[in-house]
């Protein structure tokens, strides 16, 4: 057992020390590229999606023993760049979006770690519970209006979606599905009218009385005050930004199914302030298996990626009337990526060594591909781009600068991303 | 004619009207064999080798398997392949019959040496994309309908008025399944009538099946705490052995003639009162608020010493378990997973857990059981602590949890480079790691800081380099001497029981104080020395003396928790009055409830049960424990566990589950537990009162004045409406109403009190999903969806309000429920 070595605020100071050295020592660090969004959509397309039947398709394949896309290609609004034919709409806005074609990791056999990997930007670890970007943008921004929540998930709640060591102020509220309202904040249907304004005037009575008997208490002041704050969440103005029939029925109409409804509700968050929403694409039962099409997933397929493409295409469409594109950050991400040859079943396993995403708006500069892969869309030819590269662009892209160092509860200094540098050709 | 049962068949006008029968045999009518370790390829033939077990159950029909143990009272894994050979006599009158056998994998069932009928084996899955099953169709709408992985064979049969022998074979789990007999049953039906399980009289009804779960888990459990405790009882002597060294090593008992806590912290200072004393009592030894009749009756009582025999029947109650088991999943890193592996899954050893506290097992006993980390890995022994998926040095990982909870000594950052604010190297955590190992452990390269091209020095020292051997070793020598008493450590030991003896040790200087200053925490709110679980770095120390007092009663009373605990709650500091923070120590701070004392305390308050499904995404039992779990149907807040649903399905969802777990997290309780915590982020969100005033299980179960609810029954009770709010905020509230909160309720009922009760109502059944049908074999099937979104909305609905109450008052009243479940008091112990 050594002796104790130093001082805990003795070894931060070292520590902030090394750090500004290595700033000032003229690395390229100094120069990191800073966007302007305000927001950010997250399209979450869980399971994996195909990158080679999606926007890295390559040669045709039969879905049989020859490997390759499963689809026709089209040509977009990008000369020379190609989408498989089921993304028509992508194809003819490209010029508002850029396809990275070059992510990687080494996860391949869980879809809950990879899952992990892609929402926090790290390998998980047994030390420590690291923030998913959503709860990082939410701790570095905040909301972008009053009374409304900084972070929101349509989805299912998980791990990976959580605030890890940021504590649950950077947390979530979640919703399952654009019907329900988001957990806890949704009054419960059939109330009649007064009956909430009748409830609350009663617990007033009981809260009064509990706080008059602890009148120097903190805790129970705080819960008080935490109390209305909920109340407020849960009144009529946070609740009309879930009344999707605000909107035109044509707009509705553009954007589909539930998934379009989900972004249509989305791009309503951010309009009234929320920092971050992420909209999971899970509804598996447009062919089996969602975006994890081992087996006979594959085969309607097409229908996962048309209402993708179709509410994509309604999203920018509506950011732009809105003149919200430059400032709302969309992005498309998945855990993983597929092979280009078929399992048994006709469907595809999972591959890391390369897969796709997507970013349109925010004021990056569109219409280009970052990285290029082989005739197969498996292994990487040019241009490389890691997780952390991936999510460093998009904090950058969100004003945020990914390389700053954010203390745990025990005073572990953490960087917002492991080292990732923006790419640098989607700025300026 | 003993193991036999006799039905009376009444006949009239040749019409079969009623069955009765009288068990002749009385308890363990049935005898039951078990075998394991059957041959490859064992085809019904009776076993060459005996049975391992001979038990006797009730009736021919089985929920799960006894538990096994070994020498030392852990449960240990069946071996597969496993079957089960369960044999009655049955006589009833002559005539024609038919018998039902119901079973999940291969069963048959013989009777008088002739096969009648017979089921096949589990097919193995792991596909998902098969189609869900139509829900069950009973033979009759008044049986109890087959589950969905279950296979029914109807066979007809005549009996001869004679005694018939009926034997029940059955396969159970087998290679890569999990060892569960899913409903496995024998029964006899006479024409027209409804099947009775053959040995008893228990009728297979919906209602006649769940009352035999019941009592059938609480014989099983019984049953498995009392081998369990047999079994343990061989090591009895080495541990008195070392306890009477560690009783010689303390000296006196610092506790004899009076309370040590008030000896060090005086009397001063004004009691909580009564009603305060026993809702706190409540919720910090059962977890749970008291029943309102147990408020009365302790009011009422004029007895001087009625505090102390309350803290006894607290003390004595088997919940104990239940109020410590949040705690120590948090502790000691607890974490299923129910569906595949994810980083740092455990086994579910909160089985082990609950029965180490239920039969109050020495503190030192039951690290000891951790660190050997014996028994079943899977099914809930000591092994599951071992386990940490995907993580690169699981025993590491454990050294630090270990470390932690016991010893104060946080090493968490020497897992990767010397600890730099800790007098811990990386060495120092990977010998004690090597000891778990039992041989030399080499650092894993993701366990190193790794250089960044252009980065900058790392700012922490790092000695070790990936790939470089630790030798196994002994690194905390401050705390105690690598070389032990041999009282303390026999001959022969393993590297694990010298670890374990290492930790425990009477001479370790760290066990005892870490373990009653823990309790300490728990039960004032704040510890003697802080923080809890790192006493290397800057600690506050407050009463030193009290603590080491403490310590040494901890040891001199064979490491026994409950005597502390004794302590402390008898002690004039607990049972003051709370304070709003603590400046040094005294009486309680005021603290909110745990989550699991939230959720635990309002289904108590609506004295409703959670209903919650049974916890496995496999429930056809088609996949292997290695992937999928079963932690079966939660009665209490800690047994909950959510899908790690990352894959966003919605067939893949727990609707009960996750209405419940919503509450939970929403007030700091874990999901997933990948690390050691010791005290849960205390923050205050406005997502604790939005889940409490919106959330689904408020809304839809606890504040509903459904048929099934306590307080609808208070509501139908003839009294005056004074004595009616009275009796529900005692309920709520565990003290009695103030005259001015009796007015204000009496106020807001208004006139709906008088004609409340609407006669000749019919009483609704409480909400219940439907059978389930979608498991992971199914799920995704478009089918599973839409099946899993309709519970979704089920779940929502909550329970249907009784029709008995008229609708003004019923809302009236809900809402008085609703306010006082909101209300600060009910979240803040008193």
């Amino acid at each position: 057992m050594p002796a104790f070595p130093i001082d805990r605020r003795e070894w931060f100071q070292r520590s902030a020390l090394a750090a500004a050295a290595a700033l000032a020592g003229g690395t390229a660090r100094a120069a990191l590229p800073r966007g302007k969004a305000e927001a950010c959509i997250l399209l979450w397309l869980g399971g994996g999606a195909a990158q080679i039947d999606t926007f890295d398709p390559k040669g045709r394949g039969d879905g049989k023993k020859n490997p390759g896309c499963y689809y026709e290609t089209i040509e977009t609004a990008v000369p020379g760049v190609c989408l498989c034919e089921h993304l028509p709409g992508l194809a003819r806005r490209l010029e508002r979006a850029a396809i990275v074609r070059t992510l990687h990791h080494k996860i391949i056999d869980e879809h809950g770690a990879a899952t992990n990997l892609m929402h926090t930007g790290r390998p998980t670890s047994g030390t420590i519970a690291y923030p998913s970007l959503g709860s990082l943008v939410a701790h570095e921004r905040g909301a972008n209006g009053e009374g409304v929540p900084a972070y929101v998930v349509i989805g299912y709640p998980s791990v990976s979606r959580g605030p890890g060591f940021l504590g649950s102020k950077h947390g979530y509220v979640y919703l399952v599905d654009t019907q329900s309202g988001p957990t806890g904040l949704t009054p419960p249907a059939g109330l009649g009218p007064g009956r909430r304004e009748r409830q609350e005037r009663l617990l007033e009575s009981f809260r009064a009385d509990f706080r008059a008997a602890h009148p120097e208490d903190a805790t129970v002041a705080d819960y008080i005050a935490a109390s209305r704050e909920a109340a407020r969440l849960a009144g009529p103005a946070f609740r009309r930004v879930f009344e999707l029939d605000r909107e035109s029925s044509s707009l509705r109409a553009a954007y589909g199914g539930e998934f379009g409804q989900r972004c249509l509700l989305a791009r309503r968050l951010v309009e009234a302030g929320v920092r971050f929403v992420e909209v999971a694409h899970n509804l598996n039962f447009v062919n089996g298996t969602g975006w994890d099409t081992h087996n006979q997933g594959q085969l309607r397929q097409h229908g996962l990626i048309r209402e993708l493409d179709h509410a994509l295409s309604a999203l920018l469409d509506d950011l732009e009337r809105l003149g919200r594109l430059d400032s709302t950050l969309v992005v498309v991400a998945t855990e993983f990526g597929r092979p280009a040859a078929f399992d048994s079943g006709g469907g595809r396993g999972h591959q890391s060594t390369a897969f796709s995403a997507l970013l349109a708006g925010g004021g990056l500069r569109m219409g280009q591909v970052v990285g290029t892969t082989d005739d197969l869309a498996k292994s990487i030819v040019d241009r490389p781009v890691s997780v952390p590269d991936f999510h460093a662009t998009i904090h950058a892209a969100l004003g945020i600068d990914p390389s700053r160092e954010l203390l745990t509860p025990e005073g572990r200094p953490v960087p917002i991303t492991d080292h990732g540098r923006p790419l640098a050709e989607l700025f300026g | 004619m003993p193991n036999a049962i006799r039905l009376g068949l009444l006949a009239l006008g040749g019409m079969l009207i009623s069955i009765s029968s009288a068990r002749a045999g009385g308890e363990g009518a049935v005898r039951l064999e078990i075998f394991e370790g059957l041959p490859k390829g064992w085809n019904w033939s009776p076993p060459a080798t005996p049975p391992v077990e001979v038990d006797q159950t009730p009736v021919l029909a089985l929920v799960r398997l006894p538990a096994r143990y070994n020498a030392r009272g852990i449960e240990v894994d069946r071996v597969a392949p496993l079957a089960l050979h369960a044999t009655t006599g049955l006589k009833v009158s002559a005539g024609r019959y038919q018998l039902l056998l119901r079973a999940r994998h291969a069963a048959r069932l013989v009777v008088d040496g002739k096969v009648l009928a017979e089921t096949r084996p589990i097919v193995r899955n792991s596909s998902g994309h098969e189609s869900v099953p139509p829900a069950p169709e009973p033979q009759d709408p008044r049986w109890h309908a087959l589950p969905p992985s279950g296979q029914e064979r109807l066979v007809d049969w005549v009996a001869d008025g004679g005694e018939h022998k009926v034997e029940l074979w059955a396969m159970v789990g087998g290679k890569g399944l999990r060892n569960e007999t899913g409903e496995l049953l024998a029964a006899v039906v006479a024409p027209g009538g409804v099947p009775t399980l053959i040995g008893g009289d228990v009728p297979l009804t919906e209602s006649g099946w769940s009352s035999f779960v019941a009592s059938e888990t609480d014989r099983l459990e019984a049953q498995d705490a009392r081998s369990r405790r047999m079994m343990a009882a061989a090591e009895a002597e080495s541990w008195e052995r070392r306890h009477q060294y560690a009783r010689q090593l303390s000296g006196e008992d610092p506790c004899e003639g009076s309370n040590p806590v008030d000896r060090h912290l005086g009397t001063m200072g004004s009691l909580a009162d009564d009603a305060a004393f026993f809702r706190r009592l409540a919720l910090d030894t059962t977890g749970v608020i008291p029943e309102p009749e147990e408020v009365a009756a302790f009011l009422a009582d004029p007895s001087p010493r009625k505090r102390a025999r309350a803290i006894e029947a607290r003390l004595a109650d088997p919940r104990w378990a239940d109020g410590w088991m949040g705690y120590w999943q948090d502790v000691l890193a607890e974490n299923p997973g129910l569906l595949k592996p994810t980083l740092n899954n455990t086994g579910p050893f909160r089985r082990y857990l609950h029965n180490a506290l239920t039969d109050n097992l020495p503190i030192d006993r039951l690290v000891t059981d951790l660190v050997r980390m014996d028994g079943t890995a899977l099914g809930g022994g000591p092994a599951g602590f071992g386990l940490a998926t995907q993580n690169d040095s699981p025993m590491a990982a454990k050294a630090q949890v270990l470390s932690r909870a016991f010893l104060a000594a946080d090493m968490k950052c020497a897992r990767c480079h010397d600890a730099p604010f800790h007098p811990f190297g990386q060495e120092d955590l990977f010998r004690l790691a090597a000891m778990l190992e039992e041989k030399p452990v080499a650092i894993p390269t993701t366990s190193t800081v790794p250089r960044q091209p252009g980065g900058r020095e790392p700012a922490v020292s790092v000695t070790l380099a990936a790939g470089d051997r630790v030798e196994p070793g002994w690194s905390l020598t401050d705390y105690t001497a690598e070389v032990l008493p041999r009282e303390v450590l026999a001959q022969g030991a393993t590297l694990r029981d010298r670890l374990a003896a290492l930790i425990t040790s009477p001479t370790n200087q760290r066990f005892a104080p870490v373990v009653v200053n823990r309790l300490w925490h728990r039960y004032l709110g704040y510890g003697l020395v802080e923080p809890l679980d790192d006493w290397d770095g800057s600690t506050r120390k407050w009463a030193p003396e009290l603590l080491a007092d403490l310590a040494r009663d901890l040891v001199v009373h064979d490491y026994d928790l409950k005597q502390i605990a004794r302590v402390i709650l008898n002690s004039r500091a607990y049972q003051g009055e709370a304070r709003s923070e603590a400046k040094q120590a005294g009486p309680p701070v005021r603290r909110r409830l745990t989550a699991e004392q939230v959720l635990d305390s309002l289904f108590a308050a609506a004295g409703k049960p959670f209903r919650a499904e049974e916890l496995c995404l496999d429930i056809d039992g088609r996949r292997p424990p290695t992937e999928f779990l079963n932690l079966g149907r939660p009665r209490r807040a800690w047994q909950l566990a959510l899908p790690s649903n990352e894959r966003d399905r919605p067939a893949l969802t727990l609707p009960v589950a996750s209405s419940l777990a919503d509450v939970l997290i929403a007030f700091g309780w874990r999901p997933a537990r990948p690390d050691p915590t010791t005290l849960r982020e205390t923050s205050i969100t406005p997502l604790q009162p939005a889940s409490m005033a919106n959330g689904v299980a408020i809304i839809g179960r606890i504040a509903r004045l459904s048929d099934d609810s306590a307080i609808t029954q208070l509501c139908l009770i003839d009294q005056p409406v004074e004595a009616l709010v009275r009796s529900v905020v005692l309920r709520i509230l565990s003290r009695p109403a103030t005259d001015a909160e009796v007015a204000r309720l009496v106020d807001y009922l208004g006139p709906t009190h008088a004609g409340r009760v609407v006669p000749g109502a019919p009483v609704r059944p409480p909400m219940r999903p439907s059978r389930r049908r979608v498991s992971w074999s199914n799920h995704l099937h478009p089918e599973a969806t839409r099946i899993q979104m309709e519970e979704e909305q089920v779940v929502r609905d909550g329970d249907p309000p009784t029709l008995r109450l008229t609708p003004g008052f019923r809302e009236r009243m809900e809402d008085i429920v609703w306010a006082l479940v909101n209300s600060p008091e009910f979240l803040f112990i008193p």
